[in-house]
């Protein structure tokens, strides 16, 4: 979940990488102790879209190395849906995977993401408009 | 129910093996920390390095009032420079320059276009009996950089984004940091903040902006200009006998020379 995220907000594997051992350093030295499973989860994806801020913040640009050097992916389509993700604003990506693929409400994404659930829910509706074929296969 | 092709997608992605093996090891390397070392006594050590820690930051802090108190005497408690320039209320002063028409320029929602840009500034607060200092930046944002950089948990930065708006507002704001940060991470921005770039977030300027009917200098003072005039950077002094201050500071853009190299004043309000 760390590295798609990272990679979500990155675009750049190596720097996912970088990301993912961060993350998880933080959450050995700093995770609160009383949290729970899910209360965890949330507090791992909310450090990680900081850390992704903090990360571009710190080079400034973003580094722009092909997918293909570094990701391996199961299906050659894969890459054209990556490439059709990558084209969205980061915000909608964030959006976009913890609706779809994390299964949180837009209530839990706007809680998660300290965003308000409205902004949460038009950006769910913009990326949806862009990503129609890719995400409504599931109705096939 | 068939997986969508992004779940699919999503579901390949995954961290490399070498990357996974050297976590587990870390962690493997934790557990048996944990067993060498008795709870209560790792944590005594960290918060000992973290008291030596602020303490010296404290003292590299005082030194410098103490220093600089010494040699000129100030009617405010206390004075905010930026890169060293010592700003007032009296008008703007030169603090920096912006090079170009330089930062990342997203293509956002409906083909709108969104421009970033970093402005490396260093914002230094100095006064007498100063036992906090937190900063607030509107439609900005704060990084680290360099060898300055000190850890901050950023489970315990705050980001907040404005509804439909293209910029990102990321600050400590008095009331938060009150509520929700540490001593220690209270600490860490201050320190942190004393090496800080700033990223700014806009929204889209496709009218104003089109280099091919404006001059690059046209276009640095559009930008910049409009970059500008919406941060703002807050600093709230807590004194040691727990009154408190605050000083805001705001940017302009002046002159630009025809390279599009723009000097950035700042004044306090």
């Amino acid at each position: 979940m760390i590295y798609r995220i990272a990679l979500n907000n990155l675009k750049n594997p190596a720097d996912a990488e970088d990301i993912l051992q961060d993350v998880l350093t933080e959450l050995i030295t700093k995770c609160p102790a009383d949290k729970t499973d899910e209360g965890v989860k949330c507090w791992l994806i909310r450090v990680t879209v900081n850390k992704c801020n903090g990360f571009r913040r710190l080079v400034w640009q973003t580094r722009t190395e092909g997918l293909e050097n570094h990701l391996t992916l199961e299906a050659p389509e894969q890459e054209h849906v990556m490439e059709e993700i990558f084209e969205l604003p980061k915000r909608q990506r964030n959006i976009i995977y913890l609706y779809y693929y994390e299964k949180y409400t837009i209530a839990e994404i706007a809680e998660i993401l300290h965003m308000n659930p409205n902004t949460v829910s038009s950006d769910l509706r913009r990326a949806r408009k862009k990503l129609k074929t890719i995400l409504e296969e599931e109705r096939k | 129910m068939k997986k969508s092709l992004y779940e699919q997608t999503m579901d390949s992605v995954k961290a490399p093996e070498r990357v996974v093996e050297h976590m587990l090891s870390a962690v493997r390397d934790s557990e048996k920390k944990e067993k060498i070392i008795p709870m209560k006594n790792r944590k005594s050590n960290h918060i000992k390095r973290n008291v030596i820690a602020a303490s010296l930051a404290l003292a590299l802090l005082l030194g410098a009032v103490f220093g600089i108190s010494a040699l000129s005497p100030k009617e405010s408690p206390f004075i905010i420079t930026v890169n060293a320039a010592e700003i007032s209320d009296s008008g703007y002063t030169p603090v920096g320059t912006l090079n170009g028409v330089g930062g990342d320029f997203h293509e956002e929602n409906d083909g709108e276009v969104s421009m970033s840009c970093d402005f490396i500034f260093n914002v230094r607060v100095n006064g007498k009996n100063v036992s906090d200092v937190l900063y607030m930046v509107e439609n900005g944002s704060i990084g680290a950089q360099g060898e300055n950089k000190k850890s901050l948990n950023q489970s315990e930065v705050i980001s907040v984004e404005e509804d439909e708006k293209m910029f990102t507002r990321l600050g400590f704001s008095a009331d938060t940091a009150d509520t929700t940060l540490s001593e220690e991470a209270r600490q860490a921005i201050r320190d942190w903040f004393d090496h800080a770039r700033t990223k700014l977030e806009m929204p889209a300027l496709q009218e104003d902006y089109d280099d091919s009917q404006f001059s690059i200098a046209d276009c640095t003072s559009t930008l910049y200009t409009a970059l500008l005039e919406r941060v703002s950077v807050e600093a709230k002094i807590t004194y040691t006998d727990g009154t408190a201050e605050t000083k805001k500071l705001v940017f302009a853009c002046d002159s630009v020379t025809e390279d599009g190299v723009a000097t950035v004043s700042a004044k306090l309000i």
